[in-house]
């Protein structure tokens, strides 16, 4: 009875370690203000359309700034969906829509360059400050055709910014999954959207 | 139809029993995790590559979850054949420790090995991957990189030069007509476009790309660098990675409250200075990046490497589980088989393993080995069973015999015997079983003269013989008729009857038709001759002279005499041979000894007689006329013999007696007179044999047919200190004997008593 007790207790112990190594970090960098965070993000209806602008902070950990400035660009994916507001069930996705950019640094131009790997175009920025300001500006981008919503259902549009590990070379990616300075994602913002 | 299904099923299943069975799934798991580990490493030296084109590079997460599984899996699987492993060895499963020691085998042979090249590739692999990187090799990447800058410097300070030249040229110029002017000046520069612009506002742009529509805006940084008044040049890798100096310059103005205007150039870097421009970019970045990821590349292929030797292991490890298995079944099943027969169970049949090898032989023969020791069995069965019919059946044949059967061994051991014998012996034979013959004296006296009478022919080496043998027990006196014969295996089987009876009735009838005939052929003619003598005498006696008359008298009267001595003779003979029907009561017998006694005491003869009469005498069944009959008889004999004796003397004694379960009174009558010719004592008893010169000779021969009647037995001896003895025994018949008798009887209906 006791030796079960025993390996009870041990099992708790191993537990609670586990979780304190896994969340800790996490709770960690959060107080360090690493991350991204999306300050405002709205809808504009022009000509049937929704247009979608939004603000998003990135705060870089210094592992990936290190990693950028090394030459592995960097991959950031914008998740966009709308949705379809229900009281008793889970809601509606209508519209989903990722945006990709890429931020490289070219050391021959000395440049930051922000690709945006949807569209294709590319613009270069002097200094990393403004690259990653460009980036996190997204200004006017059609979403969704307004008849696709039903004018008596609420809907509203949700936001969030991440940085996709999976296009890091592969050496670094089993390192990047385990290390929070890395996991490097903003919550969702959500905002009304009115048909 | 459905049998089809049924059989298409079965295959299908047996089929894939065979394909997760065996080594197949094993060569899978191992194939699939092999060829994963490849894909990752060559993502892993893909990340040297250009970003897109790495395709496996794409499925490396996927591929190192799908390893690791691969692995969780292998080590499951054997920690539970380990764990089944270490149980069946607890419990002393047949084969386990050869399992346990070939997987043990396996599994050193399998990892010394692979850890050794494990641990030199390991070495190798971070000595090579160190050995890409140098202090010189990152300063001549340094250096190409300034060089490259230095050789385009040049070109672009002239192409900023020549911008502004051209700025000056616009300047002033009003909107309509810059856009041609701009074309122009374009088209005269060799420049791939030009705009000119506001701050916010595009007022003209010329481009060499006429899709072009929209022209390649300076940033929101740019143009605010410009606000301060400075002309901007610089290396811009615009779309598809192709290299441009951006150019930007202030339009002067004479109208100094006018909004600014700039002109931003776009020249291309000269097609082979912009290969190798970008190869020293691209070769610059992929450097710098390996030189980052330099020790986590250290780590993927550590990481790979160590999949790698776990997958070679732990598929080694299972492989030799499985193996280790397959070699140990066939010799698991042996050991069961063996205990199995060793418990007795010759049904035991291995599974015979596919492959034919000397263990296939051993396990074919171990069934052989089975089959005929079960055959064997069998056949011993059958015959054990045929031998207990046999003897079942003939022991039915003897129990329902008349005959007493009795076998014995050379040791003269009683092997067998029948109910019959039971029943005629008076003793429980089955009790006697495995004991000695001797011992059947020992347990019944009576049967002494039995086994004694029996005992020279076993020394004999006579096949066959015959004898009559009486006895006295608890039945009375009894003949056995008794034939015997050596058997062929050694030992001896006795068959024996009860003949008392039949000889009795044989003897009766005998002496019956010769006592019918003796008075038909010789008393018949008595009469007459007595009769014709008297009518001599009387006739021819008075008319003879004194001598003839003389004669006549004798002779007639000797012919009278020996006719009456005849007549006398027959009548004695009838009377022996008549056997009226015994008169059967209870008396006592020391009263009618008494009483015979009295007519003798105080004779002239001057006999004494000493009695003793035993006071417990036990009251007796018999004909007490008859026994009256013999006491005369062997009383008169015994005067006879002391005639002329001196200090004669006649004993009487009586006493009862008891020998195992026979009980039986004693009458004996000894004389002191010159005793019994050893010539004729075996024959007293037989009629005419006498040894006095006027006695008919059936004196003997009618006690002797007396006393058997009444079941007794009678013998003479000579004394030792002269004289004769005849001793009478009568078997006592009280009501608990006469009750046990008649179950007997009631029990063997078929005997001869």
């Amino acid at each position: 009875m006791q030796r079960l007790l025993l390996k009870k207790v041990q099992w708790t112990g191993l537990l609670i370690l586990l979780f304190v190594v896994v969340l800790l970090p996490d709770a960690y960098s959060q107080d360090k203000k690493e991350g991204f965070t999306v300050r405002s993000a709205w809808t504009r209806l022009v000509d049937e359309v929704y247009y979608m602008s939004a603000r998003v902070d990135y705060e870089f950990s210094k592992e990936a700034l290190e990693a950028l400035e090394n030459g592995v660009p960097l991959d950031i994916k914008v998740y966009i969906e709308v949705e379809g507001v229900r009281n008793y069930m889970w809601n509606e996705t209508v519209a989903t829509l990722v945006q990709h950019y890429r931020l490289a640094y070219h050391a021959l131009a000395e440049q930051y360059i922000v690709e945006n790997l949807n569209s294709g175009t590319r613009k270069s920025f002097p200094s990393r400050y403004t690259a990653v300001s460009s980036m996190g500006t997204i200004d006017n981008l059609p979403i969704l055709d307004r008849e696709l919503l039903s004018s008596d259902k609420e809907y509203r549009g949700k936001i969030r910014a991440r940085l996709d590990l999976e296009s890091l070379p592969a050496p670094l990616r089993p390192w990047a999954w385990f290390t929070p300075s890395w996991r490097l994602s903003s919550d969702w913002y959500t905002w009304s959207l009115k048909p | 139809m459905n049998l089809e299904t049924n059989k298409l099923v079965t295959m299908i299943a047996t089929t894939l029993k065979r394909l997760f069975s065996g080594f197949t799934p094993i060569a899978i798991i191992f194939g699939l995790l092999l060829v994963s580990l490849y894909i990752m490493g060559e993502a892993t030296q893909d990340s040297s590559a250009a970003h897109d084109s790495a395709q496996f590079s794409k499925m490396y997460s996927a591929l190192l979850v799908i390893n690791a599984t691969g692995i969780v899996v292998l080590v499951g699987l054997i920690s539970g054949n380990i764990f089944r492993l270490i149980k069946h060895y607890r419990q002393g499963v047949a084969g386990t420790r050869l399992t346990l020691r070939l997987v043990v085998f396996f599994a050193i042979l399998a990892m010394v090995p692979v850890s050794i090249v494990y641990y030199f590739s390991l070495g190798f692999l971070h000595q090579g991957i160190d050995s890409w990187f140098d202090v010189r090799i990152d300063q001549a990447m340094q250096d190409s990189l300034s060089l490259s800058r230095s050789a385009l410097d040049d070109r672009m300070r002239e192409q900023l030069k020549l911008t502004g030249s051209m700025s000056v040229e616009i300047a002033d110029i009003p909107d309509i007509v810059s856009a041609i002017m701009l074309n122009d000046l374009r088209i005269k520069s060799g420049a791939y476009e030009l705009t000119l612009m506001t701050n916010n506002r595009i007022i003209a742009v010329s481009s060499e790309d006429a899709t072009a529509i929209v022209p390649n805006r300076p940033s929101d940084s740019l143009l605010s660098y410009m606000r301060q008044g400075r002309s901007y040049v610089g290396l811009d890798p615009i779309n598809n990675g192709g290299l441009y100096i951006r150019a930007m310059v202030r339009v002067p103005s004479i109208d100094s409250m006018a909004e600014a205007l700039y002109l931003q150039s776009l020249f291309p870097v000269a097609d082979y200075q912009a290969s190798l421009a970008t190869s020293v970019q691209t070769g610059y970045t992929e450097y710098n990046k390996l030189v980052y990821v330099r020790s986590q590349l250290k780590n993927s292929f550590t990481l790979i490497l160590t999949l790698v030797l776990l997958l070679a292991v732990l598929t080694a490890v299972w492989a030799a589980f499985l193996s280790a298995r397959k070699l140990a079944a066939p010799i698991r099943n042996l050991a069961e088989g063996t205990r199995a027969v060793a418990a007795g169970d010759y049904s035991k049949r291995l599974p015979e393993p596919a492959v034919n090898d000397e263990m296939g032989f051993l396990v074919q023969s171990f069934n052989d080995m089975t089959r005929k020791i079960a055959m064997a069995r069998d056949d011993t069965r059958r015959s054990q069973r045929e031998v207990e019919e046999q003897r079942t059946y003939l022991e039915a044949l003897l129990t329902h015999l008349s005959s007493g059967v009795l076998s014995l061994d050379t040791h003269l051991v009683v092997r067998t015997a029948n109910a019959t014998a039971t029943q005629i012996l008076g003793v429980s034979m089955n009790s006697l079983i495995s004991s000695p013959m001797s011992s059947l004296g020992e347990q019944s006296p009576h049967l002494n003269r039995f086994v004694d009478a029996l005992n020279p022919y076993f020394s004999d080496t006579q096949q066959e013989w015959r004898t009559e043998i009486t006895i006295f027990g608890p039945n009375g006196r009894q003949i056995l008729m008794c034939r015997g014969a050596a058997l062929p295996a050694g030992g001896y089987v006795i068959v024996f009857d009860d003949i008392t009876t039949l000889v009795e009735a044989q003897r009766n009838a005998a002496w019956g038709e010769v006592a019918r005939r003796l008075a038909h052929e010789i008393k018949n003619p008595l009469t007459p001759i007595r009769l014709a003598a008297e009518r001599l005498r009387h006739k021819y006696l008075d008319t003879m002279d004194v001598d003839s008359a003389g004669v006549l008298d004798r002779s007639t009267h000797t012919i009278v005499q020996h006719v009456d001595h005849m007549k006398e003779m027959v009548n004695a003979f009838s009377e022996y041979a008549k056997a009226p029907q015994l008169q059967m009561k209870q008396m006592d017998l020391n009263n009618l000894v008494d009483e015979v006694l009295d007519l003798y005491r105080g004779g002239e003869s001057g006999i004494a007689f000493k009695v003793e009469l035993d006071a417990s005498m036990p009251g007796i069944k018999a004909d007490d006329g008859r026994i009256r009959q013999v006491l005369h008889n062997l009383i008169k004999n015994s005067i006879e013999a002391l005639d002329d004796a001196t200090n004669s003397c006649i004993s009487i004694s009586t006493r009862c007696m008891e020998e195992a379960t026979c009980r039986f009174v004693e009458i004996r009558i000894e004389d002191t007179g010159s005793g019994i010719p050893q010539d004729v004592l075996d024959r007293i008893f037989e009629p005419y044999v006498t040894t006095k010169t006027g006695g008919t000779g059936l004196g003997l021969a009618i006690v002797k047919r007396i006393i058997e009647e009444h079941g007794g037995i009678l013998w003479a001896s000579n004394r030792d200190t002269g004289g004769a003895c005849f001793v009478i025994r009568l078997p006592v018949t009280d009501s608990e004997r006469t009750a046990l008798e008649s179950v007997a009887h009631v029990s063997a209906p078929t005997s001869l008593y």
